[in-house]
């Protein structure tokens, strides 16, 4: 039997063309320090798997960039 | 308009760390991108401190051609209650956004007028006609805040459930005992949350001999939630009518309906026949709520004297 080793997802995506270069609104939110903003891309991104889907990143991105994907038995 | 879309958000953000007055951030607020107008009002939310000024914008954007700006708009109207100044600019604004093809900004416009002292009876009464029955239950919160018994009799003849719900609830809050005969009206609703909410409420405005009549019959309801509001309305009850059918109510199958069986029956004097024994029968209820108000009722009871 196939084990999965490494998750392919993350609890908060961030849409890469909406994003704006500059902005750091989600980061500065995110009350467990998991979004960052990518060196080369200068875009926000998840670095570390740890989400308490509270949602103000989602809530407060100026331009709805931002997605938390809140497990079904949470919703 | 200087700048591309971001770069215009960057920099309201950017003015967010300097505490902005509510004219600086009138250019953004009448941007004609909907990210930076949406952007501009969080921005006014959390940085400003002129909210004088600051008030009005908020309450223009529920009229703004933008649906997610308005719903912007109606939470910071909810979030931002406290804050908000709610002069007659203000409320001239709200009243236009009660005009709106939108719902949600009818709503939140009636909604914020009550909740600011600025609507008047005739005002609330006139959202009654409107075809959304969101609007409908927000103009009968206005209307209880207002002490409009006759509109709300009107609104207890609503097509819509929650609307008569609300006139219900709404009754009760008021506490009037003028309220009781359309509550008596309601509890024979077709909809059991409309009987519920009115029996509740007629444990809060007193419960006259035809209601009592109803809310013994309503004993026997196959929903517990209605035999546990037709409990409660009987405490309000004249104490004679209400006995016999609160100690039946204190075998119910339901732990609900017996607990509220239980306290409304400590509140109708020992001398009763059966008040006692019922209640020292559910001292040793299977529920631990219903035996502890059961001994609390037995301790405000004068004791027996011990041979």
């Amino acid at each position: 039997m196939a084990h999965v080793n490494t998750r392919v997802d993350v609890p908060v995506t961030i849409d890469q063309d909406k994003c704006i270069d500059g902005c750091t609104l989600c980061v500065d939110m995110c009350p467990l320090d998991s979004l960052s903003i990518h060196p080369d891309s200068g875009k926000a991104y998840m670095h570390v798997d740890e989400c308490w889907y509270c949602g103000p990143c989602a809530a407060r991105c100026p331009t709805d960039a931002v997605t938390v994907h809140i497990p079904l038995l949470l919703r | 308009m200087t700048g591309s879309r971001s770069a215009r958000i960057l920099t309201l953000l950017a003015l967010a760390d300097e505490a902005p007055e509510a004219d600086e951030l009138a250019e953004f607020l009448a941007d004609p991108e909907p990210d930076v107008r949406r952007t501009a009002l969080t921005v006014l939310s959390e940085a400003t401190e002129d909210w004088a000024n600051g008030s009005t914008q908020v309450a223009a954007a529920l009229l703004d051609p933008d649906a997610s700006v308005r719903r912007t708009g109606i939470e910071l109207l909810a979030e931002l209650r406290e804050v908000l100044v709610a002069d007659e600019e203000f409320a001239a604004v709200l009243r236009r956004a009660g005009q709106h093809a939108d719902p949600a900004v009818r709503t939140s416009a009636i909604g914020t007028l009550w909740r600011h002292h600025r609507a008047t009876p005739v005002e609330a009464a006139g959202y009654l006609g409107d075809p959304e029955p969101a609007v409908r239950a927000e103009a009968v919160l206005a209307l209880v805040s207002l002490r409009a018994a006759g509109p709300l009799e009107q609104a207890a003849a609503d097509p819509a459930a929650e609307v008569r719900a609300a006139v219900a609830r709404g009754l009760g809050s008021a506490g009037d005992a003028r309220g009781a005969s359309t509550l008596a009206a309601l509890a024979t609703d077709p909809d059991t949350a409309v009987v519920t909410a009115a029996f509740t409420a007629l444990a809060e405005t007193g419960c006259p001999p035809p209601a009592a009549a109803l809310a013994t019959e309503a004993l026997r309801h196959r929903d517990w939630p209605v035999r546990e509001a037709a409990a409660k309305a009987l405490a309000a009850a004249p104490a004679e009518l209400a006995a016999a059918p609160l100690t039946a109510a204190t075998g119910d199958d339901n732990l609900d309906v017996r607990k509220a069986a239980v306290r409304s029956l400590g509140h109708l004097a020992p001398d009763l026949p059966g008040v006692t024994a019922a209640l020292r029968t559910a001292t040793g209820d299977p529920d631990a709520d219903v035996r502890a108000y059961a001994r609390q009722a037995l301790l405000r009871y004068p004791q027996p004297t011990e041979r």
